[in-house]
């Protein structure tokens, strides 16, 4: 009877050892931040400045726009679990961000467009200076990040096999001395996708702008598109 | 002699998408766990037993045997020529395996084997689009079949040209 009592505290104590993964951080999204939007056919890739306050107010700044008044507001910014969520009715833009990343980006919806964004955490003191400098161009942000090595992903084997082709956008960080940090998939069509994207991602290489260990990191997202072409 | 004779063909070649099939029932629980059971035509066993060992020669001889000495049904003849097909296709001959493939089909028009066979040659003779044509009824008829999902990989890998396009936004 012994033996029978102590069996199944054995195999629970197995299971027991797989360790489960602690409650997600949510990421404080409070402050400043620098991003780029992605995914309009119309505007191309936008880099803007969001800051969201402690009092539920959104605003969002383009670089490019007026420098005297740079902010515009957004709808007021709300938390559904760990889903931020914020509308530019300008534009009829849907935001989203799930709070689990350990960036600020997500997914946003219009009436006929899905896109993307993806942000760095902004020193305030730096977006403030730049935007309401009257002089010359925002260097900060308008000084495009230039690829040094693009690595191009291998044809997964698999897919081929089963034709299929497929689509996948990684978000990053990129370092002051051009490295790329923290990929976030942000579509991914089908798993058999996912490594030879990430793996080509990372063996990628931006020039860099500073030497010193800044922590002024860059977002940028690339996108893969996986394509078959019939050759008989 | 109209007498349902069971003998089955399996054999792996390298690569494996050829089918030899187990004549008589198609239903026959026989035929789906591929196990060769002696039937009254004991050269067209014989036969299909060889091919599969990887023994080409042998298996043409008795299989050709089979189909001289016994009078083997409608559906008989055709899985022994599909078998002849596929050995055939095997010794690096597809255009000896597609008339035989052809007769099979004529014989009996679902037999799934003897498409997928022939697309097996066509694909050994470069053929992609008549290979892709076969492999399609092949599916119809038997979509699950192993061979069936093999053999259109390969055909995948030589007909399709992969391309990545890689887009930055930043």
């Amino acid at each position: 009877m012994l033996l029978l009592w102590i069996v199944p505290l054995v195999g629970q104590a197995q299971f027991r050892v797989v360790q489960l993964p602690s409650e997600p951080e949510l990421l404080n999204h409070l402050g400043v931040w620098n991003c780029i939007l992605y995914g309009d056919p119309a505007l191309g890739d936008e880099r803007v400045i969001l800051h969201f306050g402690p009092d539920g107010s959104t605003r969002i700044a383009r670089p490019n726009e007026n420098t005297q008044r740079p902010w515009a507001p957004l709808s007021r910014w709300q938390l559904e679990a760990s889903q931020l969520k914020f509308i530019d009715s300008r534009v009829q833009r849907s935001y989203t961000a799930d709070l689990v990343r350990t960036t600020l980006g997500g997914g946003w919806e219009a009436p006929t467009l899905l896109g993307g964004w993806w942000c760095s955490e902004a020193p305030p003191e730096i977006a403030f200076n730049i935007l309401i400098s009257p002089a010359g161009e925002p260097t900060f942000m308008t000084q495009p990040l230039i690829p040094e090595v693009m690595a191009t992903p291998r044809y997964p084997r698999r897919a081929i096999q089963e034709a299929k082709e497929g689509r996948a956008v990684l978000c990053f960080q990129v370092d002051s001395s051009g490295r790329v940090k923290d990929p976030h998939f942000i579509e991914l069509t089908d798993q058999l996708f996912r490594g030879t994207s990430l793996d080509a991602l990372m063996l990628s290489q931006y020039k860099g702008w500073s030497d010193a260990q800044s922590v002024d990191n860059r977002p940028a997202c690339r996108s893969f598109v996986y394509q078959l072409t019939q050759i008989y | 002699m109209n007498r349902s004779i069971l003998f089955g063909l399996i054999f792996s070649l390298t690569s494996s998408v050829l089918w030899g099939q187990v004549a008589g029932n198609e239903n026959c629980m026989s035929c789906r766990v591929r196990s060769i059971i002696g039937g009254g035509n004991e050269f067209l066993s014989a036969g299909a037993f060889s091919i599969r060992m990887g023994d080409y020669e042998e298996g043409i001889r008795l299989t050709e045997l089979g189909l001289t000495r016994y009078q083997p049904s409608l559906n008989d003849r055709s899985v022994a020529q599909s078998n002849l097909c596929a050995a055939h296709a095997a010794r690096g001959e597809p255009v000896v395996a597609i008339e035989y493939c052809t007769e099979s089909i004529k014989l009996q028009e679902k037999n799934w084997r003897a498409y997928n066979n022939r697309a097996y040659s066509y694909y050994l003779l470069g053929q992609l689009s008549e290979a892709v044509f076969d492999l399609d009824i092949a599916t119809q008829i038997n979509s699950d079949a192993r061979q069936v999902i093999q053999l259109r990989g390969m055909i995948n890998e030589r007909g399709l040209r992969p391309r990545v396009i890689m887009e930055d936004h930043q």
